[in-house]
C-alpha cells in the first residue's frame, strides 16, 4: 500500500475495481467505436470551426478594418478572448502542478483531460494575437532573432513581449509534462493493441517506454520537478497577461490589484470549464465510476475560493473608482458610470454571472450535484468573458477626451471568429477522448489500494490489501519454460 | 559466482513484488531489471538503485537559462541597440533590470523544463520510433 489514508474518507475509485478493471475501463473508448452523439458533437464543433477559420481568412485577406474595432477601441473582442482562453488554460496546471505539490490525489482522475484543456485552450488563446497582426506572416517579428532590419531587436521593455516569451514556455513546458505523463499510458495501449496500424501508431507516441524501475524512478523526480517550475509559471502567465493592462496609463486598468486577481480569475475560469467539459466526458466515456461526486465537490471549492478572491477584487476596484473622486475613474469598468452608461448589461452580466450565480455553490447538495455544477460552470465561463469584455470594451470606450467616446460593437466576423475558436477547442478535444488514454492509468493504480473503494471496505474489515500468496508444488509441475510463475 | 541461471518472475501484485524484491536482495542475488506498469513506490531503494540526479540538472539548466536571460537583454536592449523607451532610457543593464525580470523568469523555466526533460529522454533511452 502506498500511503495511508483514513477510512472516513470517501473512496475517489468507486466499485470493485482491479487493477486490470482500471486498464480495461480506461483503455475502452480508444479500442471501441465512436457512438452517434461523439460523431454529432464533433459534426458541429468541426463546421464552426470551419467557420471561424473562413472568418479568419477573410480578416487576413481584407485587413483587420472588418472587425469593430476603431482608432478608440483599438482591440476588443480579439484581447478579450485571448485573455479569456489563456485563463481557462490555468485550471489544468494548477490540477496536475500545484496540486501535484500539495499531495492532493484527487487530481488523479481529472489531470489528464485537464492538461488537454489547457493546451487546447492556449492554442486558441494564441491565433487571436497573431491575426490581429494583421500580417500573420510576419509573427516571427516577436521573436528576438537577427532580421532584414539590421539589429533592431525586439523591446524587452514591453509586457506584450513578455506575453510572447511567457505564452510560448506556458504551451511547451504544459505540452512536455503532458506526454510525458502520457508514455506509460501510450504504452499500455501499446501493449494491448491488436490492430497493427494502432500498434504501430502508439509505439510511436509512447517512444519506446517500457517501465524499468530506473525510468519509473527518473520519471517521478521529473514530474515533481516540472510541477515545480510549472506552478510558479503559471502563476507568471497570468501575472504578466494582466501587465498587458496594469502596466498602462488608462483609469481602470493602471490598478496595481491586476496580477493576483486576474490569476484567481483564471483559475476560477479554469476550473468551471473543467467541470463543463468532464460533466460530459465522465458520461460520454463512462467514467463516472473515476470522476465522481467528491472529485466535483473539490472542483467547487476551489470554484468557491477563487470566486470569492475575485469578488472582493470587483468591489475594491468600485469601491477605488469611487474613493478617488477623480472624473476619469467615473467610467472605469467597475463604477457607477459603468453601472448606468450603455455598457450597464455587460456590467449587470458580469455581476450575476460571476458573483451571484456561483454563491449558490455554498450549499452542499448544489455543490455535489452534477447538473447544477455544469450549468453554474457554464454560467461562470460566460462571467468570465465578460469581465474581459468590460474591462477592455468599457474602459476604452470613454477616453480622456469625449471626441474619444465611442461605442463598440462586434461585427459578424467578430462573432465568427470567436465561435470558430470554440469549434476548434471541441474538435481537439473530442479528437483527445477517442484517442488518448483520458485518465492517468499509471497514476490512478497507485491509489488504487489506498483510495479505492474496494480496498477500503476490505481494510475496515481488517483484509490485508497484500494477496495471500499460493504456493504451488514446483516438483508436479511440467518444467518446459524456463519462466517460473511465482503467483 | 559460478552460477549463470537466470529466472524471471511475474507478479500481478506490486506489494507481493515488493516482498520478493526484498527476499531477493536480503539473499545477495542480482535483480537485472524490474518492469512494472505504474510506479511502485519503495521499489528502486528495495533494489538498491541510486538515487537520481536529475533534479540537479534542472538545477544548472536553470541557472543556465537565467544566464542567457541576462546575457540576451543586455546585449539587445543595453549594448546594440540601446533606445529610448517611454521615457526609460537604457543607460545600464542594472537600472533596466527590472523591466527584464519576467523574460529572465520565463527563461529560467524554459530551459530547465526542457533541458531537464530531454536529459531525462536520453538518459532512459526513450524517444519517438524507439522499439520498447
Amino acid at each position: 500500500m502506498s500511503h495511508y489514508e483514513a477510512p472516513i474518507r470517501e473512496p475517489l475509485i468507486l466499485g470493485d475495481k482491479s487493477y486490470h478493471d482500471i486498464t480495461e475501463d480506461i483503455a475502452k473508448p480508444i479500442e471501441g467505436k465512436a457512438n452517434k452523439n461523439w460523431y454529432m458533437a464533433f459534426y458541429i464543433s468541426l463546421a464552426a470551426m470551419l467557420w471561424g477559420f473562413g472568418c479568419i481568412f477573410y480578416t487576413v485577406g481584407t485587413g483587420i478594418g472588418v472587425w469593430g474595432l476603431s482608432k478608440n477601441i483599438g482591440w476588443a473582442w480579439d484581447i478579450t478572448n485571448f485573455v479569456w482562453w489563456v485563463g481557462i488554460g490555468h485550471a489544468g496546471t494548477l490540477i496536475s502542478a500545484v496540486l501535484l505539490l500539495f499531495r492532493q490525489k484527487w487530481r488523479m482522475a481529472i489531470n489528464r483531460s485537464a492538461e488537454a484543456m489547457t493546451i487546447f485552450a492556449v492554442f486558441q488563446a494564441g491565433l487571436f494575437p497573431i491575426i490581429h497582426m494583421g500580417r500573420p506572416w510576419n509573427a516571427f517579428w516577436v521573436l528576438p532573432i537577427p532580421n532584414q532590419f539590421g539589429s533592431l531587436w525586439v523591446n524587452f521593455n514591453s509586457p506584450l513581449l513578455w506575453d510572447v516569451f511567457a505564452i510560448s514556455t506556458y504551451l511547451s513546458v504544459s505540452l512536455v509534462f503532458w506526454w510525458t505523463g502520457l508514455l506509460p499510458d501510450f504504452a499500455m495501449i501499446r501493449d494491448r493493441a491488436v490492430k497493427p496500424f494502432q500498434k504501430k501508431i502508439y509505439s510511436l507516441l509512447s517512444f519506446g517506454w517500457s517501465g524499468r524501475a530506473k525510468d519509473w524512478q527518473r520519471f517521478e523526480e521529473v514530474s515533481l520537478v516540472l510541477a515545480g517550475l510549472a506552478t510558479p509559471l503559471v502563476l507568471s502567465v497570468h501575472t504578466i497577461v494582466s501587465m498587458d493592462f496594469a502596466t498602462s496609463i488608462n483609469p481602470g486598468w493602471h490598478s496595481t490589484i491586476f496580477p493576483p486577481y486576474f490569476v484567481a480569475g483564471a483559475i476560477f475560469s479554469g476550473f468551471a470549464m473543467v467541470q463543463t467539459l468532464l460533466g460530459i466526458m465522465r458520461k460520454v466515456t463512462n467514467m463516472e465510476e473515476y470522476i465522481t461526486r467528491l472529485h466535483v465537490e473539490y472542483m467547487n471549492i476551489v470554484i468557491i475560493l477563487t470566486g470569492g478572491i475575485v469578488a472582493v477584487a470587483y468591489a475594491t476596484e468600485f469601491f477605488i473608482a469611487w474613493y478617488t473622486g477623480s472624473p476619469y475613474e467615473y467610467y472605469t469598468y467597475l463604477s457607477v458610470g459603468a453601472a448606468t452608461g450603455p455598457y450597464a448589461w455587460a456590467f449587470y452580466s458580469l455581476l450575476l454571472f460571476n458573483i451571484a450565480i456561483p454563491q449558490l455553490l455554498w450549499f452542499k447538495k448544489i455543490r455535489r450535484s452534477f447538473i447544477a455544477s455544469f450549468i453554474i460552470s457554464i454560467a461562470i465561463n460566460i462571467g468570465m468573458w465578460f469581465e474581459r469584455f468590460d474591462i477592455i470594451a468599457i474602459v476604452l470606450s470613454k477616453g480622456h477626451l469625449p471626441s474619444t467616446w465611442w461605442r463598440f460593437e462586434p461585427t459578424f466576423v467578430d462573432v465568427g471568429i470567436f465561435i470558430g475558436t470554440i469549434g476548434f477547442f471541441f474538435v481537439l478535444f473530442l479528437l483527445y477522448a477517442r484517442t488518448f488514454p483520458v485518465i492517468a492509468q499509471a497514476e490512478v493504480k497507485t491509489i488504487l489500494k489506498s483510495s479505492g473503494e474496494f480496498y477500503k471496505k476490505r481494510s475496515e474489515q481488517g483484509i490485508p490489501t497484500k494477496p495471500a500468496i499460493v504456493v504451488l508444488d514446483v516438483e508436479k509441475r511440467s518444467d518446459k519454460s524456463d519462466k517460473n510463475d511465482t503467483e | 559466482m559460478g552460477s549463470s541461471k537466470v529466472i524471471h518472475a511475474f507478479y500481478n501484485d506490486d506489494e507481493v513484488l515488493l516482498d520478493a524484491v526484498k527476499t531477493v536482495k536480503a539473499a545477495h542475488h542480482h535483480i537485472e531489471e524490474v518492469f512494472c506498469p505504474f510506479p511502485v513506490h519503495g521499489l528502486d531503494k528495495a533494489m538498491g538503485l541510486a538515487p537520481t540526479r536529475i533534479a540537479i540538472t534542472a538545477f544548472m539548466y536553470g541557472i543556465t537559462g537565467l544566464s542567457v536571460a541576462i546575457w540576451m537583454t543586455n546585449y539587445m536592449m543595453i549594448q546594440d541597440w540601446p533606445q529610448d523607451i517611454g521615457g526609460k532610457p537604457s543607460f545600464s543593464w542594472f537600472e533596466n533590470m527590472p523591466a527584464f525580470v519576467p523574460i529572465m523568469f520565463e527563461l529560467t523555466v524554459f530551459f530547465a523544463a526542457h533541458l531537464m526533460v530531454i536529459t531525462f529522454y536520453m538518459r532512459s533511452k526513450i524517444w519517438p520510433f524507439r522499439k520498447a
